[in-house]
């Protein structure tokens, strides 16, 4: 769409600035992380240095958090999406009493502060004799982004033109065979965004993971946030940094399969 | 036994290119669609099943379990009494009413900080040519996929005492105002956090607007301002109310940056909330500033939805 006469060269001008704003504090950081001195500066006064990155490969806490925070991520977006790639069939392909009512069940989980839902859930668990557990989290987690698994599923569903399966069924295939040789393919990267999406959300929360960080088991972002809240230092920096890149490898492979937008749910030409 | 291969019927909506089959419809059997079963009536219900228990268990469950304990009391008799003691306490202190105005202010004013910034990168993107509009995108909501943390500890090294502006300044000889820990600070969190969540929202309403419309008014002698205020602005304002609508709740929600940007000196029902529930181990005062703290979200939120019908129907008028 090539025109100017709604905002013209006001665009990239008051846009520019708008981007540097949005991506100042991961730049800063990132130079922070680079710096050669033991408090927090910037490269150029103190020099360049990857001291603090040799050092987070040391710190077997860190790792160990990182650890936990990948597979807890991965395990609750596993569990997203097997909950909610079912969902998202019945509500793309069938009408049925109350479906407008489940769906908006199904995002319900969106309109609560997931502060709240923390709390709740450790309130619940200690009134039945349970501390914080790590499963409870993943089920935390795993509940908490089904909205957006579902929304992605649905949207992806919804364009997936069944009539692909119909001609299969016609030329021999069981509803099985259908589905896993003609579907999947074609859904495939719609469930992978999804999964990947319910992964970073669930990697990068903190509201809902504070309150099940124990002595024994601990989460990098919490784990970030209250080593920082203390003592910011450079490296606290450099772990800010790695989680950094980590999120604009997950960020690219989505944008490459899926469409970073469409994952939000808006689309380029898409009504929301 | 070998499946009879029919042509299945096409749908009314074919009739067009259907041709001869869309005479024969009525009389050719419906295969089943994939998908759909004899059990077609149940199959969906069995589908939500999962999601239902699980939200049910997980989320709607322990929520409601909170706020029935938090409202009845077990006396020592065994009988329950209704109390709402835990939200006289938060409410008729002078450090509650602290809290709720803190909160709603850093909200508001992030909330429409998000609004003002967001509009010129949402009208560029939609005049950009498509190659630079994906680059555009992808620029802006990526840093939503990074955690608050990284964020909020990237404005620490911009607005501390050691960071960015601070250097620049004390290298041109001011001595640096203090911005971090102040309420200011978590203002320019939030606005930077959200941005991407309010860009989503507009550019839903942006791309929307046809060009004809954009060059007819111009065509007929508008000029830019009155294009922005009179054609594209008021079409946007679906997308605008639906942003404040997303973006209010999570800003008032707010504890890692508050925590981080704003200290203990600038607390927000987000950080009394854990420090109610964590620090202090006072589950009762924990479940009552979470419950203002929804209730609050909840006549915002519905103030917002009513400030966009009124607003819609008068664009209608």
């Amino acid at each position: 769409m090539k025109s100017n006469k709604a905002i013209g060269i006001f665009g990239p001008i008051i846009g520019t600035v708008v981007i540097i704003f949005v991506l100042s504090p991961l730049v800063v950081v990132t130079a922070i992380s680079f710096t050669g001195a033991s408090f927090i500066s910037f490269p150029w006064e103190h020099g360049w240095s990857l001291r603090w990155f040799t050092q987070l490969a040391q710190q077997t806490d860190f790792l160990t958090a990182s650890i936990n925070s990948v597979t807890l991520a991965a395990g609750s977006a596993l569990l997203s999406i097997a909950i909610g790639v079912p969902a998202a069939v019945a509500f793309a392909r069938h009408t049925f009493p109350g479906k407008s009512a489940l769906l908006l069940y199904g995002s319900s989980p969106l309109f609560v502060p997931l502060l709240l839902t923390g709390l709740a859930l450790l309130i619940v668990l200690s009134s039945l004799g349970q501390g914080p557990t790590p499963v409870a989290l993943l089920f935390g987690f795993a509940v908490v982004n089904l909205p957006f698994v579902l929304r992605i599923a649905i949207a992806t569903l919804v364009d997936f033109n069944v009539d692909q399966e119909n001609a299969a069924n016609n030329l021999g295939a069981s509803a099985l065979q259908a589905f896993v040789r003609v579907t999947l393919p074609q859904i495939g990267p719609g469930i992978v965004s999804a999964f990947l999406l319910a992964f970073i959300i669930a990697f990068d929360s903190v509201p809902l993971a504070v309150f099940f960080v124990t002595p024994d088991y601990d989460l990098l972002p919490v784990k970030l946030f209250f080593y920082a809240q203390t003592n910011f230092d450079p490296l606290a920096a450099a772990v800010s940094v790695a989680m950094i890149g980590f999120s604009i490898v997950l960020i690219l492979v989505i944008e490459v399969t899926f469409g970073l937008e469409k994952v939000f749910g808006g689309g380029r030409s898409s009504a929301m | 036994m070998p499946r009879t291969v029919t042509v299945s019927a096409p749908e009314p909506s074919n009739l067009a290119t259907g041709g001869i089959f869309a005479i024969r419809r009525s009389r050719a059997p419906r295969l089943p669609r994939a998908g759909s079963t004899t059990s077609g009536r149940t199959l969906p219900y069995w589908l939500v099943l999962p999601m239902v228990v699980s939200i049910g268990l997980v989320f709607l469950y322990p929520l409601v379990q909170m706020t029935v304990s938090t409202l009845f009391v077990t006396g020592a008799d065994g009988s329950a009494r209704f109390t709402l003691a835990p939200f006289v306490d938060l409410l008729g202190s002078r450090r509650g009413w602290d809290l709720v105005a803190r909160t709603l202010r850093v909200a508001t004013v992030s909330t429409l900080a998000t609004l003002v910034l967001a509009l010129p990168i949402t009208l560029w993107i939609r005049e950009a040519k498509p190659r630079l509009r994906g680059v555009l995108i992808v620029i802006m909501l990526s840093p939503m996929l990074t955690s608050d943390v990284v964020r909020s500890l990237g404005w620490v090294s911009i607005l501390g005492a050691n960071g960015l502006i601070a250097g620049v300044l004390r290298f041109v000889g001011i001595e640096p105002p203090r911005i971090l820990y102040t309420e200011a600070a978590i203002d320019i969190g939030l606005t930077q956090i959200f941005l991407g969540y309010m860009v989503l929202s507009l550019l839903s309403s942006a791309l929307r607007i046809s060009e004809d419309l954009v060059n007819a008014a111009s065509d007929l002698g508008a000029r830019r301002l009155q294009i922005l205020g009179r054609l594209v602005l008021p079409l946007c304002r679906p997308g605008m109310i639906a942003g404040c609508a997303i973006v209010f709740p999570l800003a008032a929600s707010t504890y890692v940056t508050a925590s981080l940007l704003g200290g203990t000196s600038n607390p927000v029902l987000g950080t009394e909330l854990y420090l109610s529930a964590i620090t202090n181990l006072d589950w009762a005062r924990a479940s009552a500033v979470g419950i203002v703290l929804f209730i609050l979200i909840a006549v915002v939120v519905a103030a917002i939805n009513l400030l966009g019908r009124v607003a819609t129907s008068e664009v209608q008028r």
